[in-house]
């Protein structure tokens, strides 16, 4: 399944306990990739990358690796961090919890520097409280997590995406919206973030239906949101489902704007879809998605330049969803390093806390002590899909 | 046809529970096999037919071998089996159960007519409740369609494992007929039964088997006439006391190992 | 109203598919007393089996339905072969179950390498791909559906009821010693009930497709509704496989149309449950095999 960061664990339905037991008993072998060597010299600072490079959050996991890779090969080039060069040391979670905590132990053993990853909420809960007290310090490339103590999130909130998306409507004069999500950890928090944004920006949630992930179909559900008449849908869920809802809307003929979230934000996926694709649908997104609207005298316009020329040149492809975290998770630590007095995990906290007004290619970064994540509602904009592409519509 | 089994050994896990079977059986003879039940009747007719698949020695018909081979391959090459208990489609017609056999294994519709007419011709009741469930018929009947349904295919060795259990005197006494018309018409019969005196009375031979082996085989005439074997398994003593009885007679290094089987039981 | 039929129209739909997973289990367990828990699994490599064929050859869909049964009655027949034939002759039922379990694993882990972890589909196989009937809008694509389910349940009633090859499976279900005894090789019997339940299976994963997308992973929802729809209506009945399946596919429709969707899975669960009480072999199946 296409399961970008948002989508945490699909959930097996709850009719199978047993047989789920079964499944989780004869769940595929073991098997590490670790890429880089350790090395006796200290020169080197060493991220521990751990992301899924195998299985269902793979789609994610190989782009993060890819961004963390450029965007150390991006510091490098400038001279590295006081004259220390960056190494990323990569480890495979295989897109399963143990496994993310497995390697996460191994980086440990290692000292790294620091950790970046892993890519989806499940597997940063797992790690979260073995360094969240301790260190070292953790740049969890999923955005669902509460970061604090030793361990930071990546990109934007779900209530920053959903107000966004809510005070975008507003000002075209949308007021009546129906939220459906999926019952998953991402999507109950989505449909409740949603919900809360609407009553802060003054629309009108007209209903608020759910269906399971693993729904073959939802046009019950689109039904019964479509008897409330609303002027606008909200779909939250990330991949399949999102798929399976478009097909709905579709056979329903229903013709309204439909919002979705970022974690849909990949062209392999859009590209499934198109068929499908509702005449309007907007996605709320990171400014790595609508920077080429911005000002070419804006401080992060080189920035995104740099970033998407070198990824696209490496890659061929533009880049999704996923290497943008990644990139940025290496350039924030490196910055963090750069003015930390030492590289104890002490330290690089309290410097990554300090770190006020950097631009990364997600955002421009405002962390505190009590703020992990340094990105709000005004580093996200409105995309449009269409044809595959995103196109601003604005904020 | 010819049926002979030499040297037969059958176990379930690792308990022994035939050990060095010997016995043949001609066309046109009945072979009484006689013994206590738990003695090994049933596995030696299962390893026969290929039912049960431990068995080592040989078993030939005709002298080619068949111990080892599948079941339904034994079936095509002419032997039938009668299960103890049965063993009918309850849930098919008594035509049904006749003809299920005959599908698809190269019998014309002619001939699957005919051979079904002349078991009708042999159990009249099973052609008036033809059309009826195999489940809803009596004991009698049943045991009836279930020698019919092993018949259907004109086998040329038949095994009977307790045709009579639980059936009226009357219907015992129509059922051993029956053995006995087969007989003549050439089909070679061995008929496992409790009711010994009663099998003997039909049979050419009868073979005694005692915790997993042979212990007495001669013509049924004399097996009736023997004081000892009319006293332990005509009806006389209890099963033990025959066992005794019986391995007197044999050499003694073979007496302890029946003896031990003999308590187990 | 209006909206109660189309939820009830949809439910059908994928009730349908259910059943045709469940009728296939139900075959299957007759012939062997195997519980292939894998047989959902089957639904979606077929699935994306024929999203592939469709793209590579532009096949119609009604070549596209017979192509995936054709490969999936041999895919069914290798799979008994190699995998569930040598097993039942040293596994216990228990044990079984797991190899089957194994086999499901075994296809999600296929799936995922060969098809990656993108959600798939095709396009409607009729323009267009919904129509207003009544003033209830259909998905065209159901119809193909009930036209798959409504062919295999008249293809299995004429072949079991009316041919010899049914009566020698019927007569191997009920006891397949039994049948051995009577010249019936009941390793080809079984395997003839594993190749027409790929079948089946084959031609529900091609029609479902268009409705919805489907990966790697929706493998087990499709093993564990199927399975839950042969339960329900009693594992080795036909009739009660295909109840089961159209039932469960009706519930989890009407219940997600009013309830929360997690709500609406409890309740469908609770219906098998209290059916379970009331009729522990299921709707249609007999309490002695049960008891076996």
């Amino acid at each position: 399944m296409y399961r970008p960061r948002r989508h945490l664990t699909r959930k097996a339905p709850t009719t199978v306990g047993a047989l789920a037991v079964l499944m989780l008993a004869s769940a595929c072998g073991s098997q590490t990739t670790s890429g880089g060597s350790g090395g006796g010299d200290s020169s080197p600072y060493t991220f521990g990358v751990v992301t899924s490079q195998t299985g269902g959050a793979s789609q994610l996991g190989v782009g993060e690796l890819r961004g963390a890779q450029l965007a150390a090969d991006f510091v490098n080039g400038k001279g590295g961090v006081n004259g220390h060069k960056i190494q990323i040391e990569s480890a495979d979670d295989q897109s399963q919890p143990n496994q993310a905590l497995q390697q996460t132990r191994n980086l440990i053993a290692k000292k790294v520097t620091a950790l970046v990853g892993p890519s989806v909420v499940a597997n940063c809960n797992a790690i979260a409280p073995f360094v969240k007290d301790n260190g070292p310090v953790d740049y969890c490339l999923s955005p669902g997590i509460d970061a604090s103590g030793f361990v930071w999130s990546a990109s934007a909130k779900t209530d920053a995406l959903a107000e966004e998306t809510m005070s975008y409507w507003k000002n075209k004069g949308i007021t009546r919206v129906a939220i459906i999500n999926t019952t998953d950890a991402s999507g109950t928090d989505g449909g409740r973030a949603a919900n809360e944004a609407a009553q802060k920006a003054g629309v009108t949630v007209t209903a608020q239906v759910t269906y399971e992930p693993a729904a073959v179909s939802a046009t019950a559900q689109l039904q019964q949101a479509m008897a409330s008449n609303p002027q606008a849908l909200v779909v939250w869920s990330t991949g399949t489902p999102v798929g399976v809802a478009l097909k709905g809307i579709q056979q329903l003929g229903i013709d309204l704007p439909v919002m979705t979230t970022d974690g849909n934000l990949a062209g392999a996926f859009l590209e499934r879809i198109a068929d499908y694709t509702p005449k309007t649908l907007l996605i709320p997104a990171t400014r790595d998605f609508w920077w080429e609207t911005l000002p070419k005298t804006d401080p992060a316009y080189d920035l995104e330049q740099q970033y998407h020329d070198a990824y696209q040149q490496k890659y061929n492809e533009a880049p999704d969803f996923g290497p943008g975290v990644g990139y940025d998770a290496v350039l924030v630590l490196a910055e963090a390093l750069k003015h930390a007095k030492s590289t104890s995990a002490a330290d690089i906290r309290t410097a990554m806390e300090s770190i006020d007004g950097f631009p990364g290619v997600v955002g421009t970064y405002h962390m505190s002590p009590d703020d992990h994540r340094g990105l709000t509602v005004d580093d996200v904009a409105m995309v449009q899909a269409e044809n595959g592409k995103f196109t601003y519509v604005g904020k | 046809m010819t049926l002979r089994v030499e040297n037969l050994t059958a176990r379930y896990g690792s308990t022994t529970v035939l050990r060095d079977v010997n016995l043949e059986v001609r066309a046109g003879q009945v072979l009484a096999l006689i013994g206590a039940n738990g003695v090994g009747k049933s596995t030696l007719l299962n390893s026969i037919a290929g039912l049960h698949r431990t068995a080592s020695g040989a078993v030939t018909l005709d002298g080619s071998s068949i111990l080892g081979k599948p079941a339904h391959r034994i079936a095509g090459s002419g032997l039938a089996l009668v299960p103890e208990g049965r063993h009918l489609f309850g849930e098919l017609t008594v035509l049904e159960n006749l003809t299920m056999g005959m599908h698809g294994m190269g019998y014309s519709r002619a001939t699957t007519q005919e051979q079904t007419s002349a078991v009708f011709a042999m159990f009249p009741i099973l052609a008036e409740f033809s059309a009826r469930r195999a489940g809803l018929l009596s004991g009698g009947q049943q045991q009836m369609l279930a020698i019919g349904r092993a018949l259907v295919r004109r086998p040329k060795v038949l095994l009977l494992d307790e045709p009579s259990l639980g059936l009226a005197p009357l219907l015992v006494q129509q059922i051993l007929g029956t053995v006995q018309t087969l007989a003549s018409d050439d089909v070679a019969v061995i008929l496992a039964e409790q009711n010994a005196a009663a099998a003997l009375r039909v049979a050419d031979r009868g073979v005694i088997l005692d915790s997993g082996r042979v212990v007495r085989e001669d013509r049924a005439g004399a097996l009736l006439e023997d004081e000892l074997v009319s006293q332990h398994y005509l009806g006389g003593a209890s099963g033990a006391e025959a066992t005794g009885a019986l391995l007197a007679e044999l050499p003694p290094e073979l007496r302890t190992r029946s003896l031990r089987s003999g308590r187990e039981r | 109203m209006t909206g109660l039929a189309q939820t009830l129209v949809g439910g059908l739909a994928v009730g349908s598919v259910y059943a045709l997973i469940a009728l296939g289990m139900s075959l299957i367990y007759s012939m062997s007393r195997v519980i292939n828990l894998a047989q959902g699994a089957f639904v979606v490599l077929a699935a994306l089996t024929a999203v592939s064929l469709k793209n590579a050859l532009g096949v119609n869909p009604v070549l596209l339905l017979i192509m995936t049964a054709i490969i999936f009655a041999v895919v069914l027949a290798v799979v008994d072969q190699v995998v569930i034939r040598p097993a039942t002759k040293r596994a216990t039922p228990e044990r079984m179950l797991l190899i089957t379990v194994g086999l499901l694993q075994a296809v999600g882990g296929f799936l995922l390498i060969v098809y990656g972890n993108l959600p798939y589909t095709l396009k409607a196989f009729s323009q267009p791909s919904s129509v207003t009937l009544l003033g209830v809008r259909v998905a065209t694509q159901d119809f193909w559906i009930f036209g798959v389910l409504l062919l295999s349940v008249l293809a299995l009633w004429f072949l079991l009821q009316r041919t010899g090859l049914g009566l020698t499976m019927r007569a191997t279900a009920q006891d397949p010693r039994a049948a051995a005894l009577m010249g019936v090789n009941v390793d080809r019997v079984r395997l003839m009930a594993f190749s027409m339940a790929g079948a089946m299976a084959a031609m529900a994963g091609a029609a479902i497709v268009p409705l919805t997308f489907l990966q790697y992973d929706t493998v087990v929802p499709y093993a564990v509704n199927g399975f839950i729809a042969a339960v329900i209506g009693g594992l080795g009945s036909a009739t009660g496989a295909l109840a089961g399946g159209l039932l469960l596919g009706v519930l989890e429709g009407v219940f997600s149309r009013y309830t929360p969707a997690s709500t609406a899975e409890v309740l469908a669960i609770g219906v098998l449950i209290v059916v379970l009480l009331v009729r522990p072999a299921g709707l249609r199946g007999k309490v002695e095999e049960v008891r076996r």
